[in-house]
């Protein structure tokens, strides 16, 4: 083969070849034997099928090692030979290739889930992928081809290991979308494409759906980066036919596809299950050869999560990183952290997407905490809930790298900045894990003119382009300064905006909280900042999402700033404001008596104002009795009502059940001190032995109280005994049980018997999700209730008959 | 590919998860809201709410499953490479006659929620009650999201799916339950069953079972 493959596939069509399984089989491999192994066993079929391609026309060809890394070889007991296997697999593709192909060493999943959605932790897949590739490149692979990966994080850590091994050698990256266009882990190819452009050389797509399907898939990818595109596909999507697998699609049918494929950016084209010579034959006679199509790249600087891509530069929306998750300054917060909790960092990250955030900086640095492990922690915690970029900010390296590790996208590392030591331990982490970077137009000090900020950032901008990493991976911080104290200072950070987009057309951000200190009303000067800097050219900001403030003035500033064309997202997000606007307000109507407002309070489950209603009511002159009994009682009652004809639902119910046990603690040591309450009759609760499901009977027992009865709940998993005793000591009238599950359901017919047998005088009711009026009547107890709704009624009627009966 | 879950337990940790409003209204049984905005009352609408922010700091999702050829249908059982008895009943047969392999999958959403619902209901029951309910319906949300990966495997090698079929429901008694847990090695997600009531711990948990049927080609 002449010439550099990567340079050859920016510039033309180069064919792959197909499928290698399905001809090894025709061969006489066994269904299910690892094909791997004949590189060692059966050479001669292996080169026969690497020559079948390669007079087909392929340009480069896989060697037979999809299955040959240490832990998919270890299922046969193989790991110890994987260096034979790849050298021998090597050697085989180099004696068919002769000079007219060029050898792609194979690598494909570990066949498990990397941590922390898995088990197997990055740093070993890296080494066990590094392995791997360091035996084919030493055989003399041309390039590595790292192929039918669905998740994200693995590819990652394959092409790390890979580059590790065989720092020289072109890395091609493909990935594996189902019909739905996403990967199994939800990555979609433009995330795909930006997540990868800054690790492999080649972005590529294969497997898993025919081409129909891919044509789409290799559009989007050809839209978000200018790596060259690779494209296999199935002969499409397989059947079993007697028993066997079969791709149904022929070679005409997909080489039909080829033209399309490269019209919409593909310049590697191959096949994968299903395909055999013929296919690429055929391919090769369409579009063999063929320049590269022109392609339109936008430009700015890519950060990505899994299933999400956003873009910082000129012309993109003002991209807004809240700046929420950071304990600096915030006790409980830092307290959590502390104490190894994730919720208040959980919890910032879904307020701060709910109020319109578009990345997340995530900084977790407190003394004397384990910060790398509590990075990579909180990076996992805040990814399995919000899908959004993340910023990860330590100033601790290990920390990044702990950060980098869990997170499967395109990260922007906060921060680097032109010191020495910065440059030295932070640049080489963004190369490695391929992140973008934000860099801090400081140096040892931070300088006051914007020229002297400038010459900062063209320092790290020099470092970065000498190590690989490229312009469209760093962000410049321009070092929003406190006005109060620098005032001039502050002025060139505006003029540092203007200076680093013009010179160096690179993209800008700052942390804009920092201008405030130290001066009253904080947001307006936030505010005021960023409209000046995002009209002087500012790209992102670290900012509060909270503040609404903030969300119109980066509104209004980017109308200014070439950030909304046809300021149709101005529009769009005010005129529905201006609909809410026109809504009526609530009539304010006549003033009610308090007793009303108590009655409504329980009726709507205002739980907050409750007690203060009560009290009030009782200052007013309310008698404790007429309040219970002629304000909340008709209440539950009311809303009792309302449920029977589905007007309100269970939550209601329960809202007001909760609202007025509320109410009722403020009430009953006044009625207890007025004279003794007389109580409707006294009912002993439980979920029976076994079952721990208790939040029904609760309920039950919330609402029989608001109904005058005396309840003892006795819990969850209650044995019969237990029930007995608590029953003889209350002096009860009736016995409730709960069950969920038919495996302890009968437990209710244990507590029956042994009442019965006993001839105690309890009623019993049962409820409960498999519980019916069926199997009440077959086990002989005296009352069902289906839900919180019947419950009261089944229990006044029990106990009324319990009394009628003469029993007590 | 070879199918990666006949090998031993794939297992799923940190399933990242998103809490859907209208999915939560329709767990706690209120018709026609599709969203907490659309609520009548405010005050309902805000507690449910505030369940939903604290579920997104509880909720742990994680799961296992493992795939087992078919080796024989019998006209009451299922016999798979690892039990002849776990795959029992009429409606198993009928849903895994025509299949070659099954997935058993097993998932929780952590011991978190739960414990914090225990906790609330002595305090405040609606809290709790709301709680309770966005866990409940987490608990299948995972079951889901496991669902859409063995989905994934079984299309990708040439099979459909069918529907999942949970223990203990229709005629598939819930004392599988032990050896389906066994079977799926759930251990390593630190589920089991209490004895007896085969109930399983933590609470809001789904096991289920999913068939690879033959695809017939056209
Ligand atoms: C939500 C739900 C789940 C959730 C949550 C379970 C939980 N609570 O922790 C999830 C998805 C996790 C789940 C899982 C399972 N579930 Co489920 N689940 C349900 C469902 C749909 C609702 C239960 C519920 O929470 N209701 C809301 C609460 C508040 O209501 P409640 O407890 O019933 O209480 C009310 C009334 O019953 C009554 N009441 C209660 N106690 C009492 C007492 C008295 C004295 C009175 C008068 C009234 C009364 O008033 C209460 C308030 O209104 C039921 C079916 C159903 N429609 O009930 C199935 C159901 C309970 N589940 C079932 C099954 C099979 C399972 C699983 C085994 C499936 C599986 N293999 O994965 C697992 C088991 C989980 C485990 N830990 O072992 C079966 C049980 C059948 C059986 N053989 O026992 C049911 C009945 C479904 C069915 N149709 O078959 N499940």
């Amino acid at each position: 083969m002449t010439g550099h493959f990567l340079e050859r596939v920016r510039r033309e069509v180069l064919l792959l070849d197909g499928s290698m399984g399905a001809l090894l089989q025709n061969r006489g491999l066994p269904a299910g034997y690892a094909p791997d192994l004949w590189n060692l066993e059966n050479p001669a079929a292996i080169e026969a099928v690497h020559r079948e391609y390669v007079d087909a026309g392929s340009d480069v060809i896989l060697t037979n090692t999809f299955g040959a890394s240490r832990l998919r070889l270890a299922e046969y007991g193989a790991e110890g030979r994987l260096a034979e296997i790849n050298r021998a697999a090597v050697e085989i593709a180099r004696r068919a290739a002769g000079t007219r192909a060029y050898v792609a060493g194979d690598i494909g999943p570990l066949g498990t889930t990397l941590a922390p959605f898995g088990e197997l932790p990055f740093d070993d897949a890296v080494a066990i992928f590094a392995e791997q590739a360091r035996a084919l490149a030493q055989a003399g692979a041309d390039l590595i081809v790292i192929e039918t990966m669905f998740d994200l994080l693995e590819l990652r850590a394959a092409l790390i290991g890979a580059r590790d091994a065989a720092p020289n050698l072109p890395l091609v990256a493909s990935m594996t979308f189902t019909t739905d266009g996403l990967t199994d882990t939800g990555t979609d190819p433009e995330t795909a494409a930006a997540a990868l452009e800054t690790l492999a050389d080649v972005i590529a797509v294969n497997c898993s759906t025919g081409p129909d399907a891919m044509t789409a898939v290799v559009e989007k990818m050809a839209r978000t980066t200018r790596r060259p595109i690779g494209v296999q596909p199935n002969a499409g999507l397989p059947v079993q036919r007697e028993g066997r697998t079969v791709f149904p699609l022929s070679a005409e049918e997909v080489a039909a596809f080829g033209t399309g494929f490269v019209e919409a950016g593909a310049t590697l084209v191959g096949g994968c299950c299903g395909t055999t010579p013929d296919y690429i034959r055929l391919l090769r006679k369409t579009i063999g050869g063929r320049p590269a199509s022109p392609r339109a790249v936008p430009g700015g600087v890519k950060i990505t999560s899994r299933m999400k891509t956003v873009r910082i530069g000129p012309g993109f929306p003002f991209l807004k990183i809240g700046e929420k998750i950071n304990p600096t300054g915030k006790k409980a917060f830092a307290e959590a952290i502390r104490e190894g909790r994730m919720d208040m960092i959980v919890a910032e990250a879904r307020k701060q997407y709910e109020h319109g955030a578009h990345a997340l900086d995530v900084n977790v640095g407190v003394p004397m905490t384990p910060e790398a492990e509590n990075m990579a922690r909180a990076v996992t915690a805040v990814q399995n809930i919000v899908d959004l970029p993340l910023v990860i900010d330590s100033a601790n390296v290990d920390a990044l790298e702990a950060g980098l590790k869990v997170y499967p996208g395109r990260a922007l590392v906060n921060s680097v900045n032109a010191e020495e030591e910065k440059l030295e331990r932070v640049l080489p982490l963004v190369k490695r894990y391929g992140a973008s970077v934000l860099g801090l137009v400081s140096g040892d000090e931070i300088p006051e003119k914007a020229a002297d900020r400038l010459r900062n950032a063209e320092k790290i901008l020099k470092r970065a382009l000498g190590m690989g990493i490229a312009l469209d991976q760093i962000v410049f911080d321009v070092l929003a300064l406190p006005v109060s104290a620098m005032q001039d200072g502050s002025r060139e950070t505006i003029e540092t905006v203007r200076l680093v987009g013009r010179e160096l057309g690179a993209a800008t951000s700052a942390g804009v909280s920092n201008v405030s200190f130290g001066l009253p009303n904080r947001p307006l000067i936030h505010n005021t900042f960023l409209a000046l800097a995002i009209g002087a050219g500012l790209d992102a900001g670290i900012v509060n999402p909270y503040d609404e403030g903030m969300h119109r003035a980066v509104e209004g500033a980017s109308l200014f700033s070439g950030r909304d064309p046809g300021c149709r997202r101005f529009i769009e997000i005010h005129q529905a404001k201006a609909e809410e606007r026109k809504k009526p307000a609530a009539e304010a109507g006549t003033p009610k008596s308090t007793r009303d407002r108590i009655f409504e309070a329980v009726v709507e489950g205002e739980r907050e104002s409750i007690q203060a209603l009560v009290r009030q009511g009782l200052a007013e002159g309310l008698d404790p009795f007429a309040v219970f009994l002629d304000a909340m009682t008709p209440a539950i009652r009311h809303l009792g009502e309302l449920f029977g004809a589905r007007k309100k639902f269970i939550p209601h119910l329960i809202a007001a059940a909760e609202t007025m046990r509320k109410g009722v603690e403020i009430l009953s040591p006044l009625m207890e001190s007025a004279g003794i309450v007389e109580k409707k009759g006294t009912i002993v609760m439980a979920t029976v032995k076994g079952d721990v499901h208790d939040i029904g009977k609760n309920i039950c027992c919330l609402m029989l109280r608001n109904y005058g009865f005396a309840v003892i709940d006795l819990g969850k998993n209650v044995p019969c005994e237990a029930i007995l005793d608590a029953a003889a000591k209350h002096r009860a009238d009736l016995i409730g049980l709960s069950a969920l599950m038919t495996t302890t359901m009968m437990q209710m017919k244990i507590v029956r018997d042994a009442v019965k047998e006993k001839g105690l005088p309890y009623k019993i009711m049962i409820g409960g999700a498999v519980t019916t009026p069926e199997f009440a009547r077959e086990i002989g107890v005296d009352g069902h209730g289906k839900d919180v709704g019947d419950v009261t009624g089944v229990a006044e009627r029990l106990v009324e008959e319990a009394r009628g009966a003469g029993k007590r | 590919m070879p199918i990666r879950s006949l090998a031993g337990a794939v297992v799923l940790r940190n399933i990242p998860f998103t809490i859907d409003e209208k999915k939560v209204l329709r767990e706690m049984r209120i018709p026609k809201a599709g969203s907490l905005a659309e609520l009548d009352s405010a005050a309902l609408s805000r507690d449910i709410k505030k369940a939903i922010d604290l579920a997104y700091s509880l909720i742990q999702g994680q799961a296992c499953y493992r795939t087992f050829r078919i080796t024989e249908v019998r006209p009451d059982t299922i016999v798979i490479e690892g039990s002849g008895t776990l795959l029992a009943g009429s409606n198993m047969v009928k849903l895994l006659a025509d299949c070659d392999c099954a997935t058993l999958m097993a998932c929780h959403i952590g011991g978190a929620l739960p414990a914090r619902v225990e906790a609330l209901s002595a305090e405040n029951l609606a809290e709790a009650f709301y709680l309770e309910r966005v866990g409940t319906w987490m608990a299948d949300y995972m079951a889901d999201q496991v669902d859409r990966v063995v989905e994934s495997e079984i299309v990708k090698n040439g099979y459909e799916r069918t529907f999942r079929y949970a223990c203990g429901y229709g005629d598939w008694a819930l004392s599988h339950q032990p050896e389906l847990l066994r079977l799926v090695e759930a251990e390593k997600i630190g589920l089991k069953a209490m004895p007896e009531s085969h109930i399983m711990i933590p609470r809001m948990a789904v096991s289920a079972v999913i068939g690879w049927k033959r695809k017939e080609a056209a």
